[in-house]
């Protein structure tokens, strides 16, 4: 089948609203080889689809970023252990 | 997306089960760092991670005995961190998360199958140039209802596959796509303002 024949079959078969729902499985790389293909076909002609989905990629990337927390302060390994052999174990139980 | 290539350490399960010291020893070593910076992310406060961390692993240790292998160790180690850390912020919310209602309010309409509005791609700089871009993405997941949040948490941020939130959540894949999928549309919509009013 002629390339633009197929890109427009697939094209038919979804709508933005389909490619909006298949967007986390698309990034999960779980949609199957004809629904990915359709989805890709939708995509390459629709400048709202591709917007959308920078702007959900970016969002992905904000979340990340914003998350950064400072390291652990240095004595937590510590403190953990020592809570949890006050806490199982009556004598020093790692022996360390 | 996440490293979903993370090789996780491998535990001495026999060992743990047996009750060998040094075996927790190691576990505690290995996952404190990243379980404390999980809790600190939910939780917002060093003490309250700390103390959820240390309660976390002191259940684990109680219960190693229970864990059947379906899920990886650390899996199942996060699954006792969430409740934890549910429980606590059941107790002392610092703020009001935003209803389900409010979430469908932030998903984009279609009219026929078509995005009822026109979107452009955000400008590149956009991840770098805003100073308080961080604190707002920050305060906007914050705002996001707790299952949305914890979604976000562990798949976007800490990087858990889909199989593996599904696991932790106990919900199928599918339904694990469907939340996400909502929280990250929610998470757009309360940060495209900030974003385009820069692009002006």
């Amino acid at each position: 089948m002629k390339a633009w024949l197929q890109r427009w079959r697939s094209r038919r078969r979804l709508t933005c609203e389909d490619v909006n729902r298949f967007l986390a499985a698309y990034l999960d790389g779980a949609l199957d080889a004809h629904t990915q293909a359709a989805f890709e076909a939708h995509l390459q002609d629709c400048d709202d689809c591709q917007a959308y989905l920078d702007q959900y990629r970016k969002t992905i990337e904000l979340a990340r970023q914003a998350a950064d927390v400072p390291e652990p302060p240095p004595a937590l390994i510590e403190h953990t252990l020592s809570f949890l052999r006050k806490r199982l174990f009556e004598e020093p139980p790692f022996n360390a | 997306m996440p490293d979903l290539s993370r090789t996780p350490p491998a535990y001495d399960l026999e060992a743990l089960k047996r009750d060998d010291p040094a075996a927790f020893e190691a576990l505690v070593r290995a996952e404190s760092p990243r379980l404390f910076r999980f809790l600190l992310r939910m939780l917002g406060e060093e003490e309250a991670a700390q103390s959820v961390m240390q309660e976390t692993f002191l259940q684990a240790f109680y219960r190693i005995k229970t864990f059947r292998g379906d899920a990886r160790l650390t899996t199942w180690l996060y699954g006792i961190a969430l409740n934890q850390a549910r429980a606590l912020l059941r107790k002392n919310r610092r703020y009001a998360p935003m209803e389900e209602a409010d979430l469908d309010r932030l998903q984009p309409a279609f009219s026929h199958g078509m995005y009822a509005q026109r979107y452009r791609p955000w400008p590149p700089d956009v991840l770098t140039e805003r100073e308080d871009l961080r604190r707002l993405v920050r305060e906007a997941i914050d705002r996001l209802p707790d299952t949305y949040r914890e979604i976000i948490l562990l798949r976007d941020i800490e990087g858990f596959s889909t199989e593996e939130v599904a696991q932790l959540l106990k919900l199928s894949e599918g339904a694990v796509r469907v939340r996400l999928h909502r929280a990250r549309q929610a998470l757009r919509a309360l940060l495209s303002p900030y974003i385009e009013q820069e692009d002006l």
